[in-house]
């Protein structure tokens, strides 16, 4: 009964951010009734036309839908993938690296390109790409061709691939070294006098160890797969390189915002949380039932 | 107190009229000369001197301080109004947007006060909830063209002609007689005018920019026509008279989006014009139809050309990848000696002089089509509209807060101008302290009369007497540079670079008429489409990754996406505007 009264104080703290929650998030989700009319501001949410699925309608017709969700989806899976796989794998040589203030170190200068903006990054990687750049020049050391990265249709997608997965690594690799400070050191003893080598330890103690919060990380990541990072693509293409780095939200931002249409910009921002929504709720089922893994 | 304001009010009226006899600051020597066109008197009723589609002469009456321009209301009006942040407008210590010689001005002379409701960076997104709520301020800044048409078929905005005829001032009507009543037939309905149009001076097409020293190092010829253009950059690029080393200077520095507009900084419309060809731009064919410029035949040719010239590695090949900086960087750092920029480039590179301290440039209207004509797409006379809120009791307030500021700001009240001086030394952004936010009012050929005024006071001597303190030390600094250019101080070579050179070299550019410039319902539905397939068509044919072959294709694919839809709305908005 103590225990509840102590309980009564904690929810009390909890009201706040409800009403943050409430306020910006769910009240808003009313908003989305313009995804089904032909919205003008003039004539207000109640006063619009109503129209049924006609934006979604369109968006399928349009001819290069088909390109934009293939580019979306390609560019966002191999991120989802690299991600993972990424930051795992640093975590893991990173705490079987003796030396703490080495080890600090290396966390402090991978964390950094994470803060920086996509604006400023995308600059940097313009300059690094570009025929003088740096990369260009290491490229022609070795006897190539210099590339315009940037430009090229088969670049394009694997240089957003890779940047995204620098910047993001350091900070990614947190939750997994934090994952990995949680096993219990005994298993590593008991591994050891078994004969296990470092290698071993690593595949039979350390990923297992590890895997509930890799399969959290795997579902959590599931609901951006239609998301390919606005900011970074935005910053970084052209019309030269639509046909493989257009995706979604760029062809959004054109038409949804530069042009005002709001119905179609929040129709196909409803479409994609309607699909991340299922995706998530599937991952989780699916790690409920092959890992046994539950987050709820 | 209120005798002293009179006899203040009065004394700047009549110092305004004694500037505008003068030949409102010294700027009217060339083309009507609004002395002619209105009379002596304040209220000129004769000839409508605007020449839009209604009837604007002015009917002011002194009698009504509502139909007086710079009439004082007896008791203190308030008008809401809301802004675009000006972010880094460096106000001077104790002066802010609501607290500056503006602000005093119009509540001294005119018994007005500004109620400012909001400022925001993202003024569009807010200004459309503002619809949304209905809670529209009482005069307002609008940009886009469908917000303004939404606002009119919804009734929320009311006509202004009264308001613009009894109470716009000399200067007001004199800038719009300089744009021949073009600026304001879109925005007029029914026989009323909507909104108050804000000027976009014209002689802001791109102009061939290209090293005179590089030229004479080499023995070349000023080129005329672009395959004597191509030859000078073939020779830079080959013979490198800047130093920069084997193979690294640039034939032509051009950025990203170089097609689309005939002031595209860094862009190629003026080759493509020399064809004939207007990209993205509704122009006229030869029935008099309005017609896309991105799909006819002459943008075929053009754009073949471009694919060559990119072939040739004579315009950067790294283009696609360069915004308008990186273009910048090029022409300031001296590896590239050619580019199409407008008569202000030595403005935005001031950098060029310290790195290049004998470095000199000729400006051309080139190259020429076959006609020898140098031609360019009109651009849009204005960049956006003040629009009245349905219900304003006073929508002359628009029209007379204007009246005050730019007296003040234009030197023609003399006391304004000395009063606005401190913002003047901070450097302050020039819009940011105006109640109007960034609505400019100025001659659509501001930049011809300055560069007249300079060439008189250089070539012949004669000094500037009647003109802005401004306008008499951009002819000072430029005659500096032109006295002594090894003292190279940057101040005077900009000034004689762009206003004595660049725009003396305006005169014989002749100027296609656009029929539309806005934009009409289908866009909105069918327009990102349509510009991304022209965007990645065009890209791609001139870097070499689509063939010209395909032009065809890409025109009926380009009617059946929509473009035949928007084709006919332009074509109705030309037919129901034009007189």
């Amino acid at each position: 009964m103590k225990n509840r009264k102590d309980q009564r104080y904690y929810h009390l703290m909890l009201i706040p951010g409800m009403i943050f929650l409430f306020l910006f998030s769910i009240l808003p989700m009313f908003g989305i009734v313009i995804a089904f009319e032909d919205f003008k501001p003039a004539k207000g949410v109640f006063g619009s036309e109503w129209v049924g699925l006609q934006w979604f309608e369109y968006m399928f017709k349009l001819p290069d839908t088909g390109q934009i969700f293939c580019n979306t989806l390609i560019i966002a899976v191999a991120k989802i993938l690299l991600n993972l796989i990424v930051p795992l794998i640093f975590a893991i040589m990173l705490s079987e690296v003796p030396g703490k203030h080495f080890r600090k170190f290396v966390q402090t200068v991978t964390y950094m390109p994470h803060f920086l903006s996509w604006v400023i990054l995308a600059g940097i990687l313009t300059n690094f790409l570009s025929l003088e750049g740096v990369v260009n020049s290491i490229v022609e050391l070795f006897g190539g061709d210099p590339v315009q990265f940037l430009a090229s249709n088969e670049w394009f997608r694997k240089i957003l691939v890779i940047s995204d997965t620098w910047k993001g690594f350091g900070y990614s690799s947190i939750v997994y070294l934090a994952a990995i400070m949680n096993i219990d050191q005994q298993l590593y003893e008991a591994a050891a006098i078994d004969g296990a080598g470092r290698f071993k330890r690593i595949i039979h103690v350390t990923l297992p160890g590890m895997l509930p919060i890799i399969m959290l990380m795997l579902t959590l990541s599931l609901g951006s797969v239609l998301s390919a990072n606005f900011d970074q693509v935005f910053n970084l293409y052209s019309p030269v390189v639509y046909k493989t780095g257009d995706i979604i939200d760029t062809w959004v931002y054109r038409s949804g915002l530069l042009g005002y249409q709001y119905s179609l910009a929040t129709a196909v921002g409803l479409l994609k949380s309607v699909v991340s929504t299922i995706l998530i709720v599937v991952s989780y089922k699916l790690a409920d039932k092959f890992a046994g893994y539950r987050i709820f | 107190m209120k005798k002293l304001v009179a006899l203040f009010v009065t004394l700047a009226m009549l110092l305004s009229v004694a500037a505008l006899l003068t030949g409102c600051g010294g700027e009217t020597d060339d083309v009507e000369d609004p002395v002619e066109t209105s009379g002596t008197n304040v209220d000129a009723s004769g000839e409508d001197e605007i020449g839009a589609s209604i009837d604007l002469r002015s009917t002011t009456d002194t009698s009504n301080p509502a139909t007086d321009p710079y009439g004082k209301y007896p008791e203190t009006v308030t008008f809401t109004t809301a802004r675009q942040m000006d972010v880094g407008a460096n106000f001077p210590e104790g002066m802010d947007v609501l607290n500056n010689p503006y602000i005093d001005a119009v509540y001294e002379k005119l018994n007005v006060e500004m109620d400012l409701q909001w400022q925001t960076a993202d003024y569009s997104t807010k200004l459309d909830m503002c619809i949304v709520g209905d809670d529209l301020p009482d005069i307002f800044w609008v940009d886009n063209y469908m917000t303004y048409r939404e606002l009119l078929d919804n009734d929320m905005i009311q006509p202004i002609t009264d308001a613009f005829r009894s109470c716009a001032g000399e200067y007001m009507r004199d800038c719009y007689a300089t744009y021949g009543g073009d600026i304001f037939e879109p925005y007029i309905e029914d026989g009323e005018l909507y909104a108050l149009p804000a000027t976009y001076n014209g002689y802001q097409q791109c102009l061939l920019w290209i090293r005179k020293d590089w030229l004479d190092a080499l023995g070349l010829e000023i080129p005329t026509t672009r395959d004597e253009l191509v030859e000078v950059a073939k020779a830079f690029m080959e013979k490198d008279p800047g130093g920069n080393g084997a193979g690294n200077t640039i034939g032509i520095a051009v950025q990203s989006t170089p097609l689309g507009a005939s002031n595209q900084n860094f862009g190629l419309d003026a080759i493509m014009a020399s064809f004939g060809a207007y990209p993205q731009q509704w122009i006229y064919d030869e029935n008099g139809n309005a017609v896309y410029g991105s799909i006819t035949e002459e943008a075929k040719q053009g754009l073949a050309y471009l694919a060559d010239l990119y072939r040739q590695g004579i315009i950067d090949p790294q283009f696609a990848t360069r915004d308008y900086s990186d273009a910048m960087g090029l022409i300031t750092s001296g590896r590239c000696g050619i580019c199409f920029y407008s008569w202000n480039l030595p403005y935005s590179a001031s950098e060029f002089l310290s790195a290049n301290p004998t470095g000199d440039w000729v400006v051309l209207e080139a190259p020429v089509n076959d006609a020898g004509e140098f031609t360019y797409a009109a651009l849009r006379p204005d960049n956006g509209v003040m629009c009245v809120r349905k219900g304003f009791e006073h929508p002359e307030i628009l029209i007379k807060v204007l009246n005050v500021e730019f007296d003040m700001w234009r030197g023609i009240d003399q006391e304004g101008y000395a009063a606005v001086q401190p913002l003047i030394e901070a450097g302050t952004t020039w819009t940011a302290p105006m109640l109007t936010g960034h609505f400019n009012l100025e001659y659509n050929d501001a930049v011809v009369r300055i560069g007249e005024l300079t060439a008189n006071y250089i070539e012949k001597g004669i000094t500037p007497t009647d003109t802005t303190e401004y306008n008499k030390q951009l002819c000072e600094n430029a005659k500096r540079y032109f006295d002594d250019p090894s003292v190279a101080d940057t101040e005077g070579w900009i000034c004689y670079m762009s206003r004595y050179i660049a725009s003396n070299s305006l005169k014989n550019s002749v100027e296609v008429p656009v029929a539309f410039h806005y934009a009409t319902d289908g866009m909105g539905l069918y327009w990102a489409t349509l510009e991304k397939l022209e965007d990645q068509y065009y890209m791609e044919v001139i870097t070499g990754s689509a063939s010209i072959d395909d032009f065809d294709s890409f025109v009926s694919q380009w009617k059946d996406l929509g473009g035949d839809v928007i084709t006919d709305e332009v074509q109705d908005y030309v037919d129901s505007h034009n007189k």
